[in-house]
């Protein structure tokens, strides 16, 4: 019961024109953790033979501070409303790359299905199997975005300026987005660890509860229909409605739906 | 409902084939959540006519079919496309 009051909760969190009361009533956190990400990201790479990223401080010092800012902002994108872009917070941290790219995610309570996910999308696999990058920052961080509690992750990518280049061509793409300057710099890095390192495990996720309040309205009318099939087919009544086995066989197929729904926006 | 089924054989074998096609497609297309919420309204809309047309052909046509059924595509659409946000 308490399962399908905190869902109908999470149900009209859903609807952003409805203002839910402040504060955590549900203590969800993810068990994301960034080292089972840079395992999985390397993992990718080094299956197809590009050279294993590099734990980068500062870019995870940048990370952090777009996941902070999507939560002050309330924002999901690579851009803010203000527009900021992922550059800015690389630029903030004194990483001076001639590479750099972007991956974000929410919403998933694991690390594999988000490394699947980010595979399963050609822009961010793009940035993930892409050989010019050397380094990798991440940020895992809890908040409240738009009224729901979720986990941001936010994996940036780079390289170095190193050797001298002249040219000077961004390149942008629309989901994981990269962008390339040529500019030869200065290296400066400073060691600042990322917040969010997350070592609780799950409680309650929305999705978990938006499940079980679903699957209790679909087990309760699949009940109902079979209680009504089985009093008509005793009495022997004649019936003008519709069929209970058509609508049984539809929710049996919602019901394996809504069970095996992955959660998680890339 | 056994005899139900027998009544209706095709019409159950064609509804249950094409809700399973939707749920491979629902599964496969994550997790792009627009590509999902197609497949749920089409497979609501598909319920909706496929409960009409079976009841047209067996002359059991009226208002109340018709709004079960809405009715039914509507809940079963709403959970799956609520589901995706």
């Amino acid at each position: 019961m308490t399962l399908i009051a905190l869902g109908f909760y999470q149900l009209v969190g859903v609807f952003s024109f409805v203002n839910l009361p402040k504060g955590n009533v549900l203590g969800y956190a993810s068990n994301i953790t960034i080292s089972q990400i840079i395992e999985g990201t390397n993992k990718e790479r080094v299956s197809q033979g590009l050279v294993a990223l590099t734990y980068n401080t500062s870019l995870s010092e940048a990370a952090t501070g777009k996941a902070r800012d999507m939560f002050t902002d309330q924002y999901w994108a690579h851009t803010s409303p203000g527009g900021k872009e992922p550059w800015d917070f690389i630029k903030s941290v004194n990483y001076n790359y001639k590479v750099a790219g972007e991956n974000l995610a929410r919403d998933f309570d694991s690390t594999t299905p988000m490394i699947t996910a980010w595979m399963n999308s050609p822009t961010h696999k793009a940035n993930i199997m892409n050989p010019r990058y050397r380094d990798i920052g991440l940020a895992v961080v809890d908040g409240k975005l738009n009224g729901v509690e979720t986990t941001l992750v936010v994996q940036i990518f780079g390289t170095l300026a190193t050797d001298t280049e002249s040219s000077t061509t961004p390149s942008v793409e629309v989901a994981g987005i990269t962008l390339e300057n040529f500019k030869q710099q200065e290296v400066l890095a400073t060691s600042v660890v990322p917040q969010g390192y997350l070592s609780q495990g799950i409680l309650l996720s929305p999705l978990h509860l938006l499940k079980a309040f679903f699957l209790s309205i679909i087990f309760l009318l699949i009940a109902v229909l079979l209680y009504d099939g089985f009093v008509a087919g005793h009495r022997k009544s004649v019936r003008l409605v519709g069929k209970n086995l058509a609508h049984i066989i539809l929710f049996i197929f919602i019901a394996y739906l809504v069970v095996f729904f992955k959660g998680g926006v890339v | 409902m056994i005899a139900e089924f027998k009544s209706h054989k095709i019409a159950y074998i064609v509804l249950s084939t094409v809700l399973f096609i939707c749920v491979l497609l629902f599964l496969h297309f994550w997790p792009d959540r627009s590509k999902q919420r197609i497949v749920a309204v089409l497979m609501s809309l598909f319920y909706f006519f496929w409960g009409i047309i079976v009841h047209k052909n067996s002359k059991h046509i009226n208002s109340k079919v018709i709004f079960e059924y809405l009715a039914v595509s509507l809940l079963s659409g709403t959970i799956l496309i609520l589901l995706t946000f």
